[in-house]
């Protein structure tokens, strides 16, 4: 591109050598519609891009054509989007009347979106693209729009088993969390990839070495990594999540289950229930350190996709009672052994005179359930000691765990933002905006919320979530 | 024409000069044409404006059909959607 055309596309007031970082420095706004993209101006109702959000979506051939002819045709072909977003919603198995629902959009919305000769509003396409896990900012632009084939084969087979479809579109909603968690992330300069020492382990027990054994090894391996000492309670599993650059998402799930792992777009995160036993923090805290035992030490064959586990296979904590998955017994042992290694735990309960108060403590300070806490002092005490006599008063977690890990859920600024997009992503959101590499409008839109509530609880979502 | 660009626009035309309205027409056969507001410069700032120079080559002879007008650009449309819409002035 000629470098005089870079003062018209990107503003006469942005700086830099590249299209990049011109864009970066860029106040210049775009806006698109489905087919178009164009110069913002006052009279456009469609979605407002900022230069760095439209060059990083089009390229700058795009860009150019804004310029040599007042708008940029953007759509590939005459059935785009339309036949992507009807054959990702195919490919997930579900209905229009479903689609409907989640999104809030009628069925016939959800129709003219689907249909080739309709010109939709881009807000309503990218409401469906997003809840179909596609990267909504692709539509029109490239057939498929980032969808991942696998993925969708892969909810449809669990919508089939098990999901209902509103559970299939969370996990498609999350999906598109964690892709674009992933590129804020990295837009910001905050990318990093998992510590190479976290190596995927293939071992999952034999005759002479059960599972169990390996999963604590790898939460031994795990707490060293992490520079954690074994007496360490793990605080916030929130952190550790951030710390190791895994979107960590709360999402309402059928009650069964208790959380997933999900892929997309290279990017792999955690997705947890709000609902069921999760409500007790400690029993999230499991729930979120099985996951972690599955998504640091599985390799891609045994994560597959989406991995998504009930509350019932949780329960076999750190024991060799389901010998069929070795799978879950790894990740299980993995967890309890994470939170709370064996050494501590039995120095902890063996402070106390009576078993009851030995119980309760180990609890408060490790930050796990009343059944973790039960096989896991048991196992301390190689299952010498009575197992059923193992017994507390008070199962419920202290206001200090509720905090450190359930805060997001409880309080958050904007009440109409769901979930699953409040949690870091939303401080994304604030920071990307504030730098000015999204605009005002997408950020309302990711955070689900109009520009006046937007603007009033950005500096409070800011300081919830310091993002460096 | 010989520009410094390597390709013909509005403004080579115009001298840089004030003009009505400027867009792209594409020729079906010798009596009917595609047309778009697709201007740099020139563009039709309304679908009235755009409407205007649809019916001056309606009324010139020509079978028009129009791309129309992309609302949430709030700027004339290029991409054509849609089935066709034929406009002939029968009286020519």
């Amino acid at each position: 591109m000629k470098i005089e055309n870079f003062d018209y596309i990107f503003g006469e007031n942005s700086t830099g050598e590249t299209e990049v970082e011109r864009a970066r420095t860029s106040t210049n706004l775009y806006v698109r519609s489905q087919d178009h993209l164009a110069f913002w101006s006052p009279k456009s109702t469609g979605r407002i891009l900022t230069a760095f959000q439209a060059l990083e979506a089009f390229g700058v051939e795009t860009l150019e054509e804004v310029l040599e002819h007042g708008s940029a045709i953007i759509a590939c072909a005459t059935d785009q989007p339309a036949a992507t977003l009807c054959s990702q919603r195919e490919a997930l198995g579900i209905s229009i009347a479903d689609l409907a629902k989640r999104t809030g959009l009628s069925q016939a919305d959800i129709q003219a979106c689907e249909d080739q000769t309709k010109r939709s509003p881009i807000r309503s396409i990218e409401r469906v693209a997003s809840s179909l896990g596609l990267d909504e900012r692709l539509v029109s632009f490239y057939p498929g729009a980032g969808g991942d084939g696998a993925l969708a084969v892969r909810l449809k087979s669990l919508g089939s088993q098990s999901l209902n479809s509103n559970a299939v579109l969370a996990l498609s909603e999350a999906a598109w969390v964690i892709r674009t968690q992933s590129r804020i992330e990295r837009n910001l300069g905050n990318d990093k990839a998992i510590d190479a020492r976290f190596r995927p382990s293939d071992m999952y027990g034999d005759a002479s070495y059960p599972a169990w054994r390996h999963g604590y090894y790898l939460a031994k391996k795990t707490r060293e990594i992490l520079n954690l000492t074994d007496e360490e309670p793990i605080n916030s599993l929130r952190d550790v999540c951030e710390s190791l650059g895994i979107p960590l998402l709360h999402t309402e799930l059928p009650r069964a289950h208790a959380g997933a792992t999900v892929a997309s777009d290279g990017a792999r995160g955690i997705v947890v229930n709000t609902t069921g036993f999760n409500q007790n923090v400690w029993v999230q805290r499991a729930t979120i350190a099985h996951e972690l035992g599955h998504l640091l030490w599985d390799p891609d064959e045994k994560l597959q996709k989406v991995r998504v586990d009930t509350y019932a296979e949780l329960e076999d904590l750190g024991t060799d009672r389901t010998p069929q998955d070795f799978v879950e017994a790894r990740a299980n042992a993995f967890a309890i052994a994470f939170l709370a290694p064996l050494t501590p735990v039995k120095i902890e309960y063996s402070k106390h005179s009576d078993s009851r108060s030995g119980m309760r403590a180990v609890m408060e300070k490790f930050g796990i359930s009343y059944t973790a806490a039960k096989y896991q002092i048991w196992n301390a005490f190689d299952r010498c000691i009575d197992f059923e006599g193992l017994c507390v008063d008070d199962v419920e977690p202290t206001v200090d765990w509720n905090g450190r890990e359930a805060f997001t859920d409880d309080y958050f600024p904007i009440r109409s933002t769901t979930t699953i997009r409040r949690g870091r992503f939303a401080g994304l959101v604030v920071k990307s905006e504030s730098q000015g590499l999204i605009s005002e409008d997408t950020a309302c839109t990711y955070l689900q919320t109009d520009l006046d509530s937007y603007r009033r609880a950005r500096s409070n979502i800011a300081s919830l979530y310091l993002i460096n | 024409m010989k520009t410094e660009r390597k390709r013909l626009s509005h403004t080579n035309l115009s001298g840089g000069g004030k003009a009505h309205c400027g867009g792209e027409l594409w020729f079906r056969d010798d009596h009917s044409i595609w047309l778009t507001g697709g201007s740099s410069r020139y563009a039709p700032r309304t679908q009235e404006e755009l409407d205007l120079i649809v019916n001056s080559f309606v009324d010139s002879g020509y079978s028009v059909c129009s791309c129309g007008w992309d609302e949430e650009m709030a700027g004339p449309a290029r991409f054509f959607r849609g089935s066709e819409k034929w406009l002939t002035n029968h009286e020519n």
